[in-house]
């Protein structure tokens, strides 16, 4: 993986890796800090939050901000993100490549010294997070953390995936929870900074036009001047299948009801390339079972899909569908993935699916964004860092014998239904 | 046949327009060391075209609401297989969209690009309506419409619309309302893909991975010529004022959610284009992220990093909006309107006017990043009578007089809120 994509350490436990692509008129410089999901994980979230405000260079958010868009509308972006048993909290930089630059500026080089600022001179008082804007970030993060209600269907996901994953770090949300990051101090901030610069997994990826010459080095400086003691980041762990299904049915006065099922494979490694193209083949595409049987030819819903977790070892099958029409959806996308474990599908239908998959790989150079996710996922998952070509030669060796053992290998888990409480027939 | 190439120099690039013997107008950009290609074929129809009439009409004629998209859905189907279906034998990857006065259908792929722009050029050409797939399909549009109603981020936007227009269809939903579909059958659909999907009307757009000399080959050899039909679409009278000042609902929500329009009147085409960037210029000034205004409000806790700031437009409407959650999204409103009237009385700082401009250019050089985005604004500033680069000179020749008398004109008494207000669980 390191020679795939120019990845070598620059402090213990630091990596940095660029990938140089002439066609991008951008540069991005992630930073993203990797740690285990526990029950950290909200003061954890709060950090870039606070860190993407301001620096002890730019002392106040107006300052900052000002500054980035001198640069031509240069961003410091911050997200933090649950990836299987993972907590990612990133701090990002996105700039125009300095040969647009109106007067000759490095643009490039201004922007990362910025990004250097946020992260490793953090504007303090006293030696601390300054208590007004903690508490305004605090509120920001409870905010985010309440409002995944407003997505109807992405709350019902994380409703089912919590429920799938109980008792492991993956059940953990991304921002934590609300009694957590009411309790966050100035002091346990400044504690859980120290913990995210001197000891998580850090991984510094460029992706853009530049060679990022001397880039590296900036951040080596800066890594240098911690006290790095990397913790262990261990594997992710396949997760168990209940003995008993679990149903959760939860209520709410809305127009559409949800369905989410999960289902688990323990045996995840073996069938990677197999288990992308049944889930494909399932609910991957506009040609799939789950899109042109459901939605197509029954008319339940307007989507239905399903989604692959490769690091938790799962599938799903989620759709939105009038309440009167849960039980006839629920059963038909069980009968479209025993059709599936039974062979009743042609070989025309997966030869489909396998270009569908390989334009995916090919277009994922074609975006900063994309070429960014791959080398995380490489570097996560090294077993499976291969250059496209050899991936798309494993894609297409998948047989119709491997996508039916990859269907039959996964066992329903969990069964979560948002309904309407209106009464049947009234939505 | 009409060709021109047109230029960058601040890029370095160029594409070339072509207007077709069809009708159609074609757009080809390639770019350099992209593996995909990325194909939008798309009609200036969108969900205001509900009233029309063409040269070969007596009357106008008034159709049902949501109609446009309900097209788009149904022009996917053909009489022996879906679009989708010869897509995916590529393994192309492929979709639509209506907005308020577009329809598009594009497809990106990384390899026979050839055998996708036939599809693309033959779906979009033969229309296939049955009363069957017809009836067939409001099940699934219907499940499309609910699932917005449940949708805050969705609701405070549309209810704004219809709080800010009066007749303007704008102020309806692109989907139209599960009732409006339920009138629509195939003699509609027939009519106004006739009327709407003329290719004097409609633009091709390509850009990324492809030869330009195969693309124009296969067009000249499936394009179908069009009639210019001398289409008219009407947008009704809208009065000054706006239809009410403060609409509420109540959703399932974390924080509230507002939305303030300042009614304006309608800009179209190109002269919407250097508005639309002064506006903003102003906009960003005032209430962007470096702004007093926003930094002072971040501060206190009143807004978020949610708040945004810009112009919602397209033919027939022109749209100052401000939005986000807050806690108190009336006092937020009070604050902006507070802080324009301050700067029409002050004057926005001229710094703050030549960094917002500088930031503007490099937004707008960022969007020729991607195949998709390029796409897309070349078929988009096509569709309002400017080359995709007219954008860069218009921003460069904005003046910071332009950027005061829109703040002077913006009439802040004339605007509507709208709040959607969390819904107890």
């Amino acid at each position: 993986m390191d020679n795939l994509y120019n990845r070598k350490p620059i402090a213990d436990g630091v990596y940095f890796t660029s990938v140089t692509d002439e066609k991008f008129k951008i540069n991005r410089i992630s930073v993203i800090f990797i740690t285990k999901l526990s029950e950290k994980a909200s003061e954890n979230a709060v950090l870039p939050r606070m860190l993407s405000k301001c620096s002890e260079d730019l002392n106040t958010m107006a300052k900052l901000n000002r500054r980035l868009a001198e640069l031509y509308s240069a961003n410091i972006s911050w997200s933090v993100r649950a990836d299987a048993d993972y907590q990612f909290c990133e701090l990002s930089a996105s700039v125009l490549d300095s040969r647009f630059a109106l007067d000759g500026e490095d643009i490039l080089r201004e922007t990362a010294k910025i990004l250097i600022g946020c992260l490793f001179r953090p504007y303090f008082e006293n030696g601390l997070f300054p208590a007004q804007s903690l508490e305004i970030e605090k509120q920001n993060q409870i905010d985010d953390n309440d409002a995944e209600i407003n997505d109807k269907t992405n709350y019902s996901y994380l409703k089912a995936y919590e429920e799938a994953f109980r008792g492991e770090p993956a059940e953990v949300r991304w921002g934590g929870t609300n009694d957590r990051v009411e309790a966050i101090t100035a002091e346990t901030a400044l504690n859980a900074y120290k913990r995210m610069i001197n000891e998580m997994r850090t991984e510094v990826i460029c992706v853009g036009e530049s060679d990022f010459a001397g880039i590296s080095d900036m951040f080596a400086e800066a890594f240098s001047k911690t006290d790095r003691r990397p913790e262990e980041l261990p594997e992710t762990k396949v997760s168990c299948t209940k003995p008993e299904v679990s149903r959760i049915e939860e209520t709410l006065d809305i127009e559409q009801s949800k369905l989410v099922m999960f289902f688990k494979t323990s045996d995840r490694y073996r069938k990677k390339y197999p288990l992308m193209v049944m889930q494909h083949l399932y609910g991957g595409t506009e040609s799939s079972k789950l899109f042109s049987i459901v939605r197509e030819k029954m008319s339940l819903c307007y989507y239905c899909y399903s989604r692959l977790g490769f690091a938790k070892g799962f599938v799903t099958t989620e759709c939105g569908v009038d309440r009167k029409n849960l039980e006839a959806a629920e059963s038909e996308c069980l009968h479209q993935l025993d059709e599936i474990v039974n062979g009743n599908f042609t070989d025309d239908e997966t030869e489909k699916v396998k270009l569908y998959i390989i334009n995916i790989i090919r277009a994922v150079s074609d975006t900063v964004g994309g070429i960014t996710s791959r080398c995380l996922s490489n570097i996560l998952f090294p077993e499976y860092a291969e250059p496209p070509e050899e991936i798309i030669e494993r894609i297409n060796a998948v047989t119709r014998e491997d996508i039916m053992e990859a269907a039959a290998s996964l066992k329903l888990d969990t069964v979560y239904v948002l309904s309407t409480d209106k009464e049947a027939g009234e939505e | 046949m009409k060709k021109e190439i047109l230029e960058s120099s601040r890029l370095g690039e160029h594409y070339t327009r072509i207007k077709h013997d069809s009708g159609l107008t074609i757009c080809l950009y390639p770019m350099k060391g992209f593996s995909t290609a990325f194909a939008i074929f798309g009609t200036r129809y969108g969900s205001v075209d509900t009233t029309f009439r063409t040269n070969e009409d007596e009357d106008l004629i008034t159709v049902p609401e949501g109609i446009a998209h309900y097209l788009e859905h149904k022009l996917f189907e053909g009489e022996e297989c879906n679009a989708f279906e010869n897509f995916s034998k590529t393994g192309a990857y492929s979709n639509a969209y209506t907005s308020f006065d577009t329809t598009a259908y594009h497809f990106t792929c990384a390899e026979h690009f050839g055998e996708n722009l036939r599809t693309l050029l033959d779906f979009v050409q033969n229309p296939y309506f049955t009363d069957e797939n017809v009836q067939k399909e409001q099940g699934i549009i219907a499940q499309e419409i609910k699932i917005y109603l449940d949708d805050p981020g969705w609701r405070v936007f549309f209810n704004g619309l219809g709080a800010v227009y009066h007749n303007n269809p704008v102020r309806i939903d692109i989907a139209g309302t599960v009732e409006s579909i339920a009138q629509i059958n195939k003699e509609l659909l027939y009519r106004c893909y006739n009327t709407f999907y003329n290719l004097n009307n409609m633009t091709l757009s390509i850009a990324g991975n492809f030869d330009p000399d195969e693309a124009m080959s296969i067009c000249d050899e499936m394009l179908k010529p069009s009639r210019d039909l001398g289409l008219e679409t009407v947008v009704p009278e809208e009065p000054e004022k706006v239809r009410e000042k403060r609409v509420t609902q109540k959703l399932y929500c974390a924080l509230p959610l507002f939305q303030l329009g300042f009614k304006m009147p309608n800009l179209s085409g190109r002269e919407s284009a250097k508005s639309y960037l002064v506006h903003n210029i102003m906009l960003d000034s005032a209430l962007g992220t470096f702004s007093p205004f926003y930094t002072r409000n971040y501060d206190s806790g009143l807004i978020n990093d949610t708040f945004s700031a810009g112009v919602f437009r397209g033919r027939g409407f022109f749209l100052p909006l401000i939005s986000g959650d807050s806690r108190e999204p009336d006092k937020v409103a009070e604050e902006v309107i507070k802080e324009l009237e301050r700067l029409k009385k002050d004057g926005i700082p001229r710094a703050d006017f030549d960094t917002v401009k500088k930031m503007t250019y490099g937004d707008l050089i960022s969007g020729f990043n991607n195949v998709g985005g390029v796409a897309k604004s070349v078929m988009n500033s096509d569709f309002i009578g400017i080359s995709v680069y007219d954008n860069l000179e218009l921003a460069a020749s904005v003046t910071y007089e332009d950027v005061m008398e829109a703040l002077r004109s913006l009439d802040t008494d004339n605007s509507s809120l709208s709040v959607i207000e969390p819904l107890d669980r």
